[in-house]
């Protein structure tokens, strides 16, 4: 079984030798992203579902670090050869599943354990992670971001979880004409001839938002709650101290984490950036519309 | 003293700023605005051992400035290197 997506204009294969496992039906959220089998495209990744790949462990392997999701923990080893290993575990700390990556992400196995809700968690899980880190090579980042599109262009929303991304995005969408949702969580920006455009994705966290669309970026902007409301658009340093902990990146890794910044670094040089104090109310969303609209 | 490991010097817009990078930053999230003289003086001190009498005279060769100055200048920005974890 043979399967292609086209996400953020970036071509991705995934194969499964043999028919023991249809995946199809563990991802869901990627069935607006099929496409044929490009004819001149480059593949951005390659992930083959594979039964047959085990644990490496002993001399080949140096870890790196369990880090906490927030949906269950993700251990990382760096492999002597300079690619990864990734074991995805969810909530219960069941592994879901077992990643082996090249250097560059470009090619990449997977072997996926347990239920098959597990298998499912197991399998986006790993398809975000090496769309982040395969895209950095090509000018494309994943962003934790709610995106609203209005009047054409794209506004990301990024915070932590929990501080009012949605809330300021279902805002817009209540009180502001032309607006749709893109994404709810993990929205694609690509650089495209130096422009940015930022993309929906099959990522979109709780809210099932799978959209193929994009837009060119029209802000990206921080949710800071407080008493009253009122935006700051932020000098370039300061835009870059609050893109850079939003997206998916891998400091430990020298070449990866360099992209990354190139990426964010040209994205903010066309994009402003802002932080929007707000309370959860009609006001915030036009105040910050009124400021950041391009239109 | 000595430059942290893996604290990159990188331009934004044409802003000095210090990136932590590597395994052993990955727990350093803070970015690190740097003028113009401070990032000249980082681009010459990187990965080496370094003294307060070095940046003195690094300042001295590429600034209008007397000894005095730069030095009282030295000693303050050494401090708020060590401040924000930068240098050891």
């Amino acid at each position: 079984m043979n399967s292609y997506y086209r996400i953020a204009d970036h071509i991705i294969n995934i194969y499964n030798d043999g028919n023991v496992l249809n995946f199809l039906s563990l991802l869901p959220s990627f069935i607006p992203f099929k496409c044929e089998k490009p004819v001149n495209e480059e593949l951005l990744f390659k992930l083959t579902i594979d039964e047959s790949i085990e644990l490496i462990d002993g001399d080949r392997v140096h870890r790196i670090r369990a880090f906490d999701t927030g949906n269950g923990d993700t251990v990382v080893d760096l492999l002597d050869d300079g690619g990864y290993q990734f074991i995805i575990k969810n909530i219960k700390d069941e592994d879901c599943v077992l990643l082996v990556t090249n250097k560059d992400f470009s090619d990449c196995r997977c072997r996926l354990y347990g239920t098959r809700t597990m298998q499912s968690f197991g399998l986006n899980n790993a398809l975000m992670l090496i769309m982040a880190f395969a895209g950095s090579s090509k000018d494309t980042i994943l962003v934790h971001a709610s995106l609203v599109r209005h009047n054409g262009y794209g506004y990301a929303f990024v915070a932590k979880s929990g501080t009012g991304k949605s809330t300021q995005v279902s805002l817009w969408l209540r009180y502001i004409p032309n607006c749709d949702l893109m994404n709810d969580d993990n929205p694609v920006i690509r650089l495209i001839n130096g422009s940015p455009y930022i993309y929906g994705s099959p990522w979109s966290g709780k809210t099932p938002c799978y959209r193929n669309v994009k837009a060119p970026l029209g802000a990206i902007t921080r949710i800071d709650r407080a008493k009253s409301n009122s935006i700051d658009r932020l000098s370039p340093v300061e835009s870059f101290a609050s893109v850079l902990p939003s997206c998916s990146s891998m400091k430990w890794d020298k070449d990866i984490f360099n992209n990354i910044c190139n990426v964010i670094s040209r994205i903010i040089e066309k994009v402003s950036i802002y932080t929007l104090h707000c309370t959860p109310e009609k006001e915030a969303a036009e105040i910050c519309q009124k400021t950041i609209s391009k239109q | 003293m000595r430059t942290k490991n893996g604290f990159n010097l990188r331009q934004i817009c044409g802003e000095n700023v210090i990136v932590a990078e590597g395994e052993e930053n990955i727990d350093f999230s803070n970015i690190i605005s740097m003028n113009e003289s401070s990032a000249y003086l980082w681009k010459n001190i990187q990965d080496k051992d370094f003294s307060e009498d070095e940046l003195v005279k690094l300042l001295t060769e590429e600034y209008d400035v007397d000894e005095i100055t730069a030095k009282s200048d030295v000693n303050s920005l050494v401090k708020s290197w060590l401040n924000a974890g930068i240098i050891e």
